[in-house]
């Protein structure tokens, strides 16, 4: 009798629950919505009606500075914040770069990256200016980055700002196509332990530890490790590009306040990476041109400090100073470098109308480069002085309407000596929603090491090609070489047309003038062995114009669901020299993509799992032999409980291989392949 | 009585669940620093309980010394009363105004004029609420500071203590008291 009465009971139970679900689901979705307008925005909350646990639970809306500099901005800027990073699933800053509309991003194989913004993009490209916490990053040898050793705790990366154009950045003579600056979180943000560990097909495994504490001053630090192991990519026809990479790093970070409106930063890393790649590696002896593995190995450190000071009517001071080591030893170079770069700024209290920004900055740079049968060389080392200013003005012509910003950098190098590269900028807010903005720049990208100094054995050709003996094709030091330059038109609108609609616009038009050109000078008998040589040499006579422009979409359509859509759009006209006598330039048209499309989803499905789409094109790069692709990726997060998340990503997905970037007789481009890989963050 | 005994379930549900909520929300609530800051001097004038002899006057005056870094957060509590008594904004110049003050705020860049205003407030029940690191080790009785992305308080129990401000048991719980003497 009990039991079927027990059963019976239990049904019922269970329908009387049920009610009570739907009835707690229909009043969560009532209760929720005052709650959702609190996480939306500070000013639809009377902070007065606030308990004061809530007042101690809250956090400090740090995103006005962004959202400011966002809003304010009279550039073409891009943010990826923390969430943007983490939830794109990228395991490395190149990686995250693909977000961002403008920027070319190609994967060349394991470790190397063809990055550049608006064109130009080679593996080595260097019209852009990186800085990782305000220290620049790229090798000065041939003005460009390796990204196989920038890297850091990407849960620690605050945000990376990306500017296109050249007006917008207050240093460096590199920051021709725009600047890409990654910032990571104060010490203070990063408090507790962290332990992420990764692991995939691609992704072998990487784990990152953090701790991050306080001291005895007040003050905050924290230190971090890193180990990377990632897989070897395929060649085109199916062998493995040998172009696995490991890598190590560390590093730690401080910030104290010596008083209430004094902070202090000091900064340091350490890293060793190891990576291969296939190369073609030339001889004046049979085989002439041969397929090699190349190791590369490279190891640094860092070490920065940073003092700012808020003074009186909204002034500030700010003074900075780091040392960079990098050693870098592969087949082709063998390269050691040690920079030191003191900067100090000071922004002017308001003076009426007039808010004025001026620096001063001095850069020692001094190598020492180890000849290889690929590379030679005068001199071995070389020391260089770089002494740099810039001087900016805002002027308020209508207020909280129309401003005007001019300002100019000054330079002088040890390359080409005094460069000057002004800028004028105007804003326009209509009213709270909109805001146009236009800008006129000339920048420069001054000469590098390589192209004053360095002799390259470029490729040879057997006996009976262009004569009777083995020919060398080498490039020739260039110290005539000159710097590039740019001006740049460049137009912008942005209008938040409904508070959950953003639209981003910015066109540009940049007309180049001086740009490198390799010229074939007449070959001429020399050795030993007996070879023919053919000198090539870097001159500046190579004219282009280069226009488009870059749309953004931002849409909230839910408080759980984001979508954005990016489109960039890039067409390059070169004028150089004809073949006869110089590498054809127009080939450098092909060797950007004309159009790049990016649609993102973000989708909180409930409080504790959320999946995230992103969806790439990217035309084709014709003179690479690289045909347009479309790139699926996806990660699925779910915060299993307090502290502990969990996540699976999927990487080009649609396609098990593709290449992204490098023309096919380069063997280091490599075919990049499907990655799926899992992830355990664990804070505590 | 059935009926009750159905509605009673979703309401415990519901309770249980709204307080989840509210510490959901307070973990997504994200305002600017000086909101929270006002708003913490607006529940120190309801959880802190002033000695009958502060109580004479018909309102509570917040006096503000330095610059006034609230900007607009902090008028507002000029149309609120606390304790059936309305409150008013003053900025306090000179050494003589003080006796009207029941909290005195002290700004970041006004360390210099806390130096020369204390030996006038001591002894008196002023409640001294300093925005800049090392207050208290100064003779404040509460210092705000920043952990992290939150706001924090620090309070000196003791100096409260001698001019008879006591802090009720629900403000007790959220702040941190500060080690009695120097580092």
């Amino acid at each position: 009798m009990s039991k079927p009465q027990s059963r019976f009971y239990g049904q019922k139970k269970k329908r009387g629950l049920m009610r009570s679900f739907t009835a707690l689901i229909a009043l969560t979705a009532f209760f929720l919505q005052p709650f959702h307008s609190l996480a939306m925005g500070a000013n639809s909350v009377d902070h007065f009606d606030l308990s004061p646990e809530q007042l101690f639970g809250a956090t400090v809306m740090s995103a006005s500075k962004i959202d400011e500099k966002l809003w304010d901005a009279p550039a073409a800027i891009y943010v990826l914040t923390n969430e943007d990073i983490k939830r794109s699933g990228a395991t490395s800053i190149p990686q995250a770069l693909r977000l961002v509309p403008g920027v070319q991003v190609g994967r060349v194989n394991a470790s190397g990256w063809a990055i550049s913004v608006r064109g130009f993009n080679n593996a080595l490209s260097n019209k852009l200016l990186v800085l990782m916490d305000g220290r620049e990053v790229y090798d000065s040898l041939f003005s460009g980055v390796y990204w196989d050793i920038q890297d850091t705790a990407l849960e620690d990366i605050d945000r990376i700002e990306v500017i296109r154009g050249p007006g917008a950045s207050l240093w460096g003579a590199n920051a021709v196509n725009g600047v890409i600056n990654i910032i990571t979180k104060n010490s203070a943000d990063t408090q507790g332990s962290l332990a992420s560990l990764t692991a995939g097909n691609e992704e072998r495994v990487i784990g990152t530890g953090r701790y991050g504490g306080t001291m005895k001053n007040g003050g905050t630090y924290r230190v971090y490790g890193k180990y990377l192991n990632r897989d070897d990519n395929l060649t085109l026809g199916g062998d493995s590009a040998n172009d696995d990479w490991q890598a190590f790093r560390s590093g730690f970070r401080t910030d104290w306040k010596e008083s209430s409106n004094e902070n202090f930063t000091v900064q340091g890393d350490v890293y060793r990476t190891e990576s291969s790649q296939l190369r073609n590696v030339p001889s004046i002896t049979a085989p002439y041109s041969q397929l090699q593995t190349e190791s590369v190995d490279a190891q640094g450190g860092n070490l920065l400090g940073r003092w700012n000071k808020q003074l009186e009517d909204k002034a500030r001071l700010t003074v900075q100073a780091y040392l960079d080591y990098t050693a870098r030893d592969q087949m082709l170079l063998e390269d050691d470098r040690i920079v030191l770069d003191l900067e100090g700024q000071y922004e002017f209290p308001e003076q009426g109308d007039h808010k004025f920004l001026t620096g001063l900055r001095y850069r020692y740079s001094a190598d020492d480069l180890t000849e290889t049968p690929f590379i030679t060389f005068q001199d071995g080392n070389r020391a260089d002085q770089t002494i740099s200013g810039f001087i900016q003005d805002k002027i308020t012509l209508a207020p909280d309407e129309w401003f005007l910003t001019v300002g100019s950098k000054f330079e002088h190098n040890d390359y080409s000596g005094f460069e000057i590269q002004p800028n004028a900028r105007l804003q326009w807010h209509p009213n709270d929603q909109q805001m146009v903005w236009a800008s006129v720049s000339h920048a420069v990208r001054t000469p590098n090491r390589l192209e004053h100094d360095l002799n390259i054995f470029v490729a040879a050709f057997p006996p009976g090609v262009l004569s009777p003996d083995p020919t060398r094709l080498e490039l020739d030091p260039s110290p005539g070489f000159d710097s590039e330059q740019l001006t740049a038109f460049e137009i912008g609108y942005r209008h938040q047309i409904t508070p959950s609609l953003l639209w981003d616009f910015a066109a540009f038009y940049n007309d180049y003038n001086d740009l490198s050109t390799i010229e074939i000078r007449p070959g001429f008998a020399g050795g030993p062995p007996p070879q023919f040589v053919v000198p090539l040499v870097y001159t500046n006579s190579t004219k282009a114009e280069t226009y488009g422009f870059e749309s953004v979409f931002n849409w909230r359509a839910t408080d759980s669901l984001n979508f954005t859509a990016t489109y960039s759009l890039l067409d390059l006209q070169f004028h150089g020299p004809p073949s006869t006598i110089a590498v054809n330039s127009e080939v450098a048209e092909q060797q950007s993509p004309n159009h790049q499309l990016n649609l993102r989803s973000q989708w909180n499905i409930n409080e504790s799992v959320m999946l995230d789409t992103m969806l790439y094109y990217t035309d084709s790069l014709p003179n690479y032999q690289v045909s347009n692709y479309w790139r699926l990726d996806m990660r699925l997060g779910w915060q299993i409980e307090d502290g502990i998340e969990f996540s699976l990503v999927g990487q080009n997905l649609l396609d098990p291989t593709h290449r992204e970037f490098g023309s096919v007789p380069e063997a280091m481009a490599a075919e990049i392949e499907r990655s799926i890989y899992g992830n355990v963050t664990w804070r505590f | 009585m059935a009926i009750l005994g159905k509605i009673r379930l979703p309401i415990l549900f519901l309770s249980l669940y709204l307080s989840g909520i509210s510490l959901a929300a307070s973990q997504e609530l994200q305002l600017v620093e000086q909101e929270i800051k006002a708003g913490l001097l607006y529940n120190f004038l309801k959880y802190i309980d002033w000695p009958e002899s502060a109580n004479t006057s018909a309102q509570v005056t917040v006096c503000l010394l330095g610059d006034d870094p609230f900007k607009e957060y902090l008028r507002p509590m000029q149309s609120r009363s606390v304790k059936q008594k309305n409150i008013s904004l003053y900025n306090l110049k000179s050494h003589t105004a003080v006796e009207r003050c029941h909290l005195l705020y002290i700004s970041a860049d006004a360390k210099d004029q806390w130096m020369e205003f204390s030996p006038f407030i001591s002894g008196k029940s002023i409640l001294t609420v300093g925005d800049f690191n090392g207050f208290i080790d100064l003779g404040g009785m509460i210092e705000f500071n920043r952990i992290g992305k939150h706001i924090g308080v620090n309070i000196n129990p003791a100096a409260m203590r001698a001019v008879h401000l006591n802090v009720q048991e629900r403000l007790l719980k959220l702040v941190t008291i500060a080690q009695s003497g120097k580092e």
